[in-house]
């Protein structure tokens, strides 16, 4: 069982996503709704998740900009990216984060990759 | 006719901006062409110098091409003049030093006005920019429509109590739905592919088929699909891009289509 920040724009999205992680157990600690604000987040909260599900395109700050903020502040931090836009992958990679998903995706690749990222820690 | 005469009419009768600078930025010559097109009077041409016809930002350049001592001549120079009432003129040009007894006395610039083109080169770059704003918006937001109704049924397909052909139809509701993802995904790539390079690599034709198979016979689940090719792994390879795959998906996707075989063998 692992714990979420879920940061995308997309506010029906977070739903979905906090219904799909119930069914394997995991919590979801935090949602907001573009890069600054989880910078903010991770920043300020005393409960830091296990993994961040980071959303590239987003008003404010973009996802990769957003992760290079917050391995700053934590490297230990494990960001796992699900976008819409392919091109950022490698991007994304640069920046630290530990996987990119393109959406959309099953649950089940969603399940695999957070299981993955969940060994890493 | 006297040759002089020639060059005279030549330079007074094209549409063409030619000038005599002076290396002080005065002009000893300016022709017809400059006049109408910046709009000064035959009483004002001794008013005028690189300081007046040229835009604030484009003089330093000018000053500088005309004060280099130089027998070369500097082409394909685009600058902007501007006219009497201030209005942007875009042009490109050709100076040509012109020498007496040794010493540079002047150079002699030839100006083409290309301010169509480049309103044309600002128009085109604001559509392009447009377009591709809008499939930003578009592949971001149907992007995120697309994976709620994925997970929704996704959601329904974990219901044991379903009945098999109920599961059968979620299951054709979610390839239709990564079929759209894929359409909207290459429209995507079209457009990117019309603005930049491809980038080129060296690929394997036998593992670009076997992407491009295995993509097409996802999208239809319910028919099996054969492959039968004499291409070998390791022996044939092309250079192109990532989009031979989609080159190979979408043959596939097309035979797989149209044919109505349940076991298809291609």
């Amino acid at each position: 069982m692992g714990t979420f920040l879920i940061v995308d724009d997309d506010e029906s999205l977070h739903k979905v996503l906090v219904r799909v992680l119930k069914l394997e157990g995991h919590k979801v600690v935090g949602s907001v709704y573009n890069g600054s604000e989880a910078v903010e987040f991770i920043r300020n909260s005393k409960t830091k998740p296990d993994i961040i599900l980071m959303d590239h395109r987003m008003p404010v700050m973009d996802g990769t900009t957003a992760t290079r903020e917050i391995l700053a502040l934590d490297s230990t931090q494990r960001i796992l990216f699900i976008s819409a836009d392919e091109t950022a992958e490698s991007e994304a990679l640069k920046a630290g984060a530990v996987g990119f998903l393109l959406k959309p995706i099953r649950s089940a690749d969603l399940f695999r990759a957070v299981k993955s990222c969940l060994g890493e820690k | 006719m006297d040759p002089m005469q020639i060059a005279w009419h030549l330079m007074e009768g094209t549409n063409d901006i030619i000038t005599s600078i002076n290396k002080d930025g005065t002009f000893s010559y300016v022709n017809r062409a400059l006049m109408e097109k910046l709009h000064y009077s035959e009483s004002e041409i001794d008013t005028l110098s690189i300081g007046t016809i040229f835009f604030p930002g484009e003089q330093k350049k000018i000053k500088a091409i005309v004060t280099k001592d130089t027998h070369e001549i500097i082409s394909d120079v685009q600058t902007i003049m501007v006219t009497k009432e201030g209005e942007m003129l875009h042009v490109e040009g050709a100076f040509s030093p012109f020498f007496e007894g040794g010493k540079k006395v002047s150079t002699i610039a030839l100006f083409r006005d290309i301010s169509k083109q480049k309103k044309m080169e600002e128009d085109l770059e604001r559509e392009r920019n447009q377009t591709e704003f809008l499939i930003d918006i578009m592949t971001h937001d149907l992007a995120n429509i697309h994976q709620e109704i994925i997970s929704m049924l996704d959601f329904l397909i974990l219901n044991e109590d379903l009945p098999n052909e109920t599961v059968g139809i979620i299951k054709e509701g979610i390839s239709e739905i990564e079929r759209a993802t894929r359409l909207i995904s290459s429209v995507r790539k079209i457009s990117i592919v019309s603005k930049a390079l491809p980038d080129l690599q060296c690929m394997d034709i036998s593992l670009a088929l076997l992407r491009g198979a295995i993509q097409a016979r996802l999208a239809f689940p319910e028919k099996t699909l054969k492959l039968v090719t004499d291409v070998e792994h390791g022996e044939y390879f092309v250079v192109a891009d990532e989009y031979l795959v989609d080159i190979f998906y979408s043959l596939l996707h097309n035979s797989l289509k149209h044919s109505k075989k349940k076991d298809v063998t291609i």
